[in-house]
């Protein structure tokens, strides 16, 4: 029987973007400026990561302007919502697999 | 959450003053055209031009919030739901003239149920669904025990509940679906209360809506303040 840890997704499971999609996946789109804020992270960092789900298509990202601010709205797509939910699986299925080894063994011991 | 509860408790609050109260005047006669004729008021009137300014209203307001905040929350199927039981459940009493409409509502709640449940939300499911129920049962347990409605004015309010309980389920509110859950039950069973109708004596119809709408009002405007207490300064 394989183990849960093989379902985690790469591109999805680093703390980064895990932290992106968790933010966008709780909204309908997400601002640029919000996401760096929320997440604690540098313009130039935010920006490589958020290249890199857009690469799989995991996020869509539309830039535009509103009055002379140029705004940068990030979504997520139904591929990326697909690859979050199969990551939080994948990761209640290790925390589950845990817990239930430590009963054992606390029963044992 | 809160401007969306303020605004609609500020309309079922508003509704009470159109509402009209006891058994409709059928002329003796007791049949469907007749009472739907009889229940042909203000009261659906209101409904019918107040709700889709509100829903306009709140998608307004999500939408400048969205630009203020930076965050744009998905309410769109809140904005369907509601929309689509307030036009049905008011056009199609002012069209068809006969109390069709909560059967319609019953079968809309009941779609949107079923759509909760597909999307392994059993809980909201079951309460969207038990609204809708009431909705129906509201409607048709006077007609059947009585010969008429007794009172036909909180369909309106029971489709304002079901519309907030998907708001609850997409915002992931525990506290507005416990609002939206009591405001629905309560309107249902206000509806179905007949004791005053019986002696046809106090207007309590406006009192009935007064008091939900009042509670809607002061819990968007408990849920305002939290808001307000948490926004980092």
């Amino acid at each position: 029987m394989s183990h849960p840890a093989i379902e985690l997704d790469d591109t999805v499971h680093q703390r980064v973007r895990l932290g992106i999609l968790a933010v966008v996946m709780e909204a309908r789109r997400v601002d640029f400026r919000f996401l760096r804020d929320t997440l604690d992270l540098t313009d130039g960092n935010l920006s490589r990561h958020l290249q890199v789900l857009e690469q799989a298509g995991f996020v869509q990202i539309a830039k535009g302007f509103e009055g002379k601010r140029p705004r940068t709205w990030v979504s997520a797509t139904r591929l990326g919502r697909r690859a979050f939910d199969a990551e939080i699986y994948a990761l209640k299925d290790i925390v589950g697999r845990f817990e239930r080894g430590r009963t054992r063994s606390d029963t044992v011991g | 959450m809160w401007f969306p509860l303020v605004l609609f408790g500020a309309l079922v609050m508003g509704s009470g003053a159109v509402c009209s109260n006891g058994p409709p005047s059928t002329g003796g006669r007791l049949s469907i055209v007749a009472i739907g004729l009889a229940s042909t008021d203000a009261n659906t009137l209101y409904w019918l031009i107040a709700s889709p300014i509100a829903y306009l209203a709140v998608y307004g307001f999500y939408q400048w919030r969205e630009r203020h905040r930076g965050v744009g929350e998905e309410i769109r199927p809140y904005l369907a739901v509601g929309l689509t039981l307030a036009l049905l459940s008011a056009g199609l009493f002012l069209l068809l003239l006969t109390p069709i409409s909560s059967p319609v509502v019953t079968a809309v709640g009941l779609g949107v149920a079923v759509i909760a449940w597909m999307l392994h939300r059993p809980l909201v499911a079951v309460l969207i669904g038990a609204l809708a129920i009431l909705a129906l049962v509201n409607a048709f347990v006077p007609i059947l025990f009585y010969g008429h409605e007794l009172e036909a004015n909180t369909t309106p309010v029971i489709c304002v509940a079901i519309a907030l309980l998907v708001l609850a389920w997409l915002e992931r509110s525990l506290f507005l679906g416990a609002v939206a859950l009591t405001v629905g039950v309560v309107a249902g069973l206000s509806g179905l209360y007949i004791v005053d109708n019986l002696f046809d004596s106090l207007p309590h119809c406006g009192a009935d809506l007064a008091g939900i709408g009042g509670f809607m009002v002061a819990c968007g405007a408990a849920a305002a303040s939290v808001e307000w207490a948490r926004k980092p300064r």
